[in-house]
């Protein structure tokens, strides 16, 4: 600052000064100012030297376990846990597969002690989802964009989950309340069969149907008659908007009737019942009229002949 | 000669005692090898050049070190952390590299 202005030249001389400085003169210049001051030699001088190396080799073996080392044990419990989530996942369909069986041995046993008609118990089984399906219907398929639309210079891996993932939980949703209004008996998704206390939400970056995480491409097949289906789906709000996410965000979006379509069943849970406590908290009852029922299962009962015939 | 020994039984000592290093010094870790790298090719060349003394490779080394941790210590909690690392790692890596080609000329004067 205090320097006489002389243009650029120094700077310049400073910058070049200092890249010479680390390109030619790679030696610490503390061993020729030892070598100049021509200090005596002392007795520390050979062990320091020691201990000096021997903190280097030992940095050295430290660094490599801690880098390479490592590195298998991360694999092994990576490779350990995978193939317990596997271990569980066949355990679990093991039991998936011998509770339908037995639920359909009880269904059997059931209709050989049942007199009569037992044609409502079969309409509900089949309204709650706990028998297999199949018959005529149709079909809706909804995937993500494959490419995700790059923002020109933005890096790789950073666009916005949000472009990635256009499709949400309430699209899904909104499409799948539509079939039940058109007058579907019957709804599955990518083969998750729903029942009137299915769930469709959506937890992190993933969509869920009753706990199970489903993925992109989906297909929603839905058994009834298949040109009502269709008619009332393709006149309904949510196949305008999905049409408008096709043209702006390059969803796939199709749907077409289907001759025949096997929806397979679930297992269905125990129901609860809400059951009056002891002491009742709240002065004046808090709902006089009975429970509503799932409105999902309002599709079933307009049908007068149900298209959805039970496949044991 | 000496160096070359507590060098391997440096090495030695790490294999057999498997030393855990805390969570916290594992950013450090290759920086510090680098340092430690750059110290030994200076020391050899020092020696080469009949210059050799303990006291500056021993103080050189450790300063190194401590003052390359510091560096990327301050860029982690700057934010710039990665950045801060190359520019330390280009630095020391130039010096490695004139100290091996000092030594190479030296050894094979080529």
């Amino acid at each position: 600052m205090s320097r006489p202005a002389s243009g650029p030249r120094p700077r310049l001389d400073l910058t070049a000064a200092t890249l010479n400085e680390l390109l030619n003169n790679t030696l610490d210049p503390g061993y020729r100012a030892a070598k100049a001051r021509n200090r005596p030699r002392r007795w520390w001088d050979g062990p320091a030297v020691w201990v000096g190396c021997l903190l280097i080799g030992l940095i050295f073996v430290i660094a490599y376990q801690q880098s390479h080392l490592a590195a298998p044990a991360r694999d092994a419990a990576r490779h350990d846990l995978i193939s317990r989530i596997k271990a569980e996942q066949s355990t679990a369909s093991g039991l998936e597969s011998q509770a339908k069986k037995l639920s359909s041995q009880v269904g059997q046993l059931r209709d050989a002690q049942l007199p009569g008609d037992t044609s409502s118990v079969k309409a509900a089984e089949v309204a709650a989802g706990s028998v297999a399906v199949s018959g005529p219907g149709m079909q809706v398929e909804l995937a993500d964009p494959s490419t995700p639309p790059t923002q020109g210079n933005g890096r790789p891996g950073t666009t916005p989950q949000s472009e990635v993932a256009v499709l949400r939980d309430t699209d899904l949703r909104a499409v799948v309340n539509q079939l039940w209004a058109a007058g579907a008996e019957a709804i599955a998704i990518n083969g998750q069969r729903l029942t009137p206390t299915s769930f469709i939400r959506v937890a992190g970056e993933n969509i869920l149907v009753d706990f199970q995480p489903l993925s992109s491409p989906y297909t929603i097949s839905a058994i009834g008659d298949s040109n009502d289906l269709q008619v009332g789906f393709a006149q309904s709000a949510i196949a305008r908007r999905l049409k408008t996410l096709v043209a702006v965000d390059g969803i796939t979006f199709r749907f077409g009737g289907k001759s025949k379509l096997e929806l397979p069943s679930v297992t269905v849970g125990q129901p609860h019942y809400a059951q009056l406590g002891p002491q009742p908290i709240l002065s004046s009852p808090a709902g006089t009229d009975g429970p509503s029922g799932p409105s999902s299962s309002t599709g079933t009962t307009g049908t007068p002949n149900p298209t959805a015939t039970e496949s044991r | 000669m000496i160096a070359a020994l507590a060098l391997v039984v440096g090495v030695v000592l790490g294999i057999v005692f498997r030393p855990t290093v805390p969570i916290w010094l594992e950013p450090y870790l290759p920086i510090a090898v680098i340092a430690a790298l750059d110290a030994v090719f200076g020391g050899i060349r020092a020696r080469l050049d009949s210059i050799f003394d303990a006291k500056v490779f021993v103080v050189s080394f450790i300063s190194n070190v401590l003052v390359a941790a510091l560096i990327v210590f301050l860029g982690d909690k700057l934010g710039v952390g990665s950045q801060l690392s190359t520019a330390v790692v280009v630095v020391l890596g130039i010096r490695i590299f004139g100290n091996a080609a000092a030594i190479r000329r030296h050894l094979f004067r080529a």
